[in-house]
């Protein structure tokens, strides 16, 4: 170990290394899931609808990139008291955007700083569906341009590396000015005497975005816990938390770790999300021995994971990290799905989400979010005492009769697409 | 200080058995079962394997220690024919922390702890697929133990997946059963060949 610091416990588990780097939770907000794929029940949908008649989910942009950022989410109660015990299903699809940053003002030789004004471009789905179609809106919603794009290159192969002491310039502060509209960026590099005029463009940004989104109409009218106590009263909060080189809190004390490169690995003046479980499962989706067919009976694998919280009277306390992203039951029509695989060999859909299973409320509902096949368990109790999440990690959808989607066709296409084995909960502390 | 020792066969059926215990307490579960079956749930608990086996009608044993109070669950699962092997109960006694660092903010949160796990981002790799599974190898990853490395897919649509194994410094990028034909009632086909995988520590 040529740096840093390595603790172990008593399992031999570290809980620092040299190696590896805490995230930092720079975004934090609710938004509404809303359908993809057919329509909804106003009425007895737990999530807080309103306005459109025909409510599509939009992308939220997430600090820094694919590869050094966590989602976790979970739905939270924003109003209300009543009702029985709602089991959420809940999805993502992932995507992206660009960030534009211009200036609005002609750069000072010797400083590093900039002001510039912040657009983010429409987003694209990294995954679309060939024949259903996935009705999702391009507009980022619940922007921040203090943390959208904190430690992303502005300057690398042009843009602003011209004029810069570094052709690597990056944002590492962002802060508001007395204009509306206008931020003052910190950078990596300072300004030579070139600099930047006013309404020059740095590099444009490629963000990753994320549309959450609850299931189709079958879902909601399939949970006999969705009333009209429970309408409207839920939204969906999303933490998104990425390798930042700041504290969180500035209280002083404490103990910060850096790597080798001199990045923050670590910061007691974080909150930061706690595994309690993770859990992984033998899921998968096999072809059967003839075309048109998959393997079913003894020994296949299932598609759901899923586990209990330690803790479910603080059940809301509870988030989930999202390792999975995919259609979540978007062919499942409200009672089209023949559940007689032996009759209909070709009637089977899976699909990729999370369901949450608060205290009470005892099972998953799994065959809502997409797990109809009936030769295989379609839902986990876990009993009224027991809260729990579950995962469906594996986007399969087939149908020759019967499943209706949403613009009343019928499904002819399949996809067997992964997520990741793991269904990781925990709780920020 | 008690050791319990419990067995059960899993080769055909599932089994659920109930044992509470100690902070201190030891349980050794015998398994006769198929091949190794992996703990897909550890909740309040620590599991260890011994006697792996890569046959059918084996023998592994497990044993699991405590650290913290309150219920626990472990669930072992043998894929060979899909049975799970389900232990619960509840933990008494005194906290034990063993050793580590605890820290605390200034409300007496703990902001880390060696009884709480945070993930914590090692690296990625990414690429396009060689249209079967493959090994992909990852300096340090898996050690000292499985338990505390994962790799997550995080490209959507793609038709590959982690088999993460229990070998140091390596994991499988599985290929999902992906049968590729022309024709309009195919069962599996249309995945994405490249992948983006998170290596995490926690």
């Amino acid at each position: 170990m040529a740096y840093g610091l390595t603790i172990k416990n008593n399992s031999g588990r570290t809980t620092i290394d040299e190696n590896s780097r805490q995230v930092q939770v720079l975004k934090t907000g609710t938004v509404t899931p809303k359908p993809i794929g057919r329509g909804y029940s106003t009425s007895l949908n737990p999530f807080r609808f309103g306005g459109s008649a025909n409510p599509r989910p939009s992308p939220i942009i997430v600090p820094g990139t694919l590869t050094n950022s966590l989602i976790f989410f979970h739905p939270k109660r924003w109003s209300g008291t009543g009702g029985l015990y709602p089991v959420f299903h809940v999805g993502a699809h992932l995507g992206t955007c660009t960030v534009q940053w211009t200036s609005t003002a002609a750069t000072v030789a010797g400083t590093n700083y900039i002001y510039a004004s912040y657009t983010a471009s429409s987003a694209t789905p990294d995954f679309a569906q060939s024949s259903a179609g996935t009705s999702m809106l391009s507009t980022p919603i619940n922007n921040d341009p203090l943390v959208d794009t904190l430690g992303d290159y502005v300057g690398i192969y042009g843009g602003w590396a011209n004029g810069s002491s570094n052709s690597s310039n990056y944002i590492t502060n962002i802060e508001t000015t007395g204009t509306s509209g206008v931020y003052k960026l910190t950078l990596s590099a300072t300004w030579t005497s070139t600099g930047q005029p006013s309404g020059s463009n740095a590099n444009s940004i490629t963000k990753r975005v994320v549309w959450f989104y609850c299931p189709n109409n079958s879902g909601f009218v399939a949970n006999s816990n969705y009333n009209t106590t429970t309408q409207n009263q839920y939204t969906l909060e999303y933490k998104f938390g990425t390798l930042t080189d700041t504290a969180e809190e500035s209280d002083g004390y404490g103990l910060e770790v850096f790597n080798s490169s001199g990045k923050l690995a670590f910061s007691s003046n974080r909150v930061n999300f706690q595994i309690e479980s993770i859990t992984t499962g033998d899921t998968d989706v096999v072809a059967g021995s003839s075309t048109g067919k998959i393997q079913t009976g003894s020994g296949t694998p299932t598609n759901v994971i899923y586990n209990t919280v330690d803790f479910p009277s603080n059940y809301s306390d509870y988030y989930v990290m999202l390792t999975g992203a995919g259609d979540q039951a978007a062919f499942a029509g409200k009672g089209a799905i023949s559940h007689g695989y032996g009759s209909d060999p070709y009637q089977h859909v899976y699909g990729v989400g999370y369901a949450f299973c608060p205290l009470g409320a005892s099972d998953f509902m799994n065959s809502t979010m997409g797990y109809n096949l009936s030769t295989l368990a379609q839902t986990q109790s876990i009993g009224s005492t027991n809260a729990g999440m579950s995962m469906s990690s594996i986007h399969h959808s087939y149908s020759k009769t019967g499943s209706q989607i949403f613009a009343g066709a019928y499904v002819h296409d399949t996809w067997a697409l992964e997520a990741s084995r793991s269904l990781v909960i925990g709780r920020f502390t | 200080m008690t050791t319990y020792n419990l067995s059960a066969n899993i080769r055909s059926s599932n089994v659920s058995q109930t044992q509470n215990v100690d902070t201190a307490d030891t349980v050794v579960v015998t398994l006769s079962t198929h091949y190794t079956p992996t703990v897909q749930t550890a909740t309040n608990a620590n599991v260890s394997i011994s006697g792996s086996s890569s046959s059918t009608n084996s023998t592994v044993t497990y044993t699991i220690t405590f650290n913290q109070t309150g219920a626990y669950t472990v669930v072992l699962y043998q894929g060979y024919y899909g049975k799970t092997y389900t232990l619960t109960g509840n933990v008494t006694g005194t906290t034990n922390y063993g050793h580590g660092l605890i820290l605390f903010d200034a409300n007496g949160n703990p902001r880390m702890s060696p009884l709480k796990r945070q993930p914590r981002i090692v690296g990625s790799i990414g690429g396009l697929g060689p249209g079967q599974s493959f090994t992909q190898y990852y300096t340090g990853f898996n050690s000292p133990s499985s338990a505390e490395w994962a790799a997550v897919q995080l490209q959507s649509g793609s038709n590959y997946y982690v088999e993460q194994g229990t070998t140091s410094g390596q994991f499988t990028i599985a290929r999902a059963d992906v049968r590729t034909s022309n024709s309009s009632y195919q069962t599996l086909s249309n995945g994405l060949e490249t992948y983006k995988i998170l290596i995490l520590r926690y």
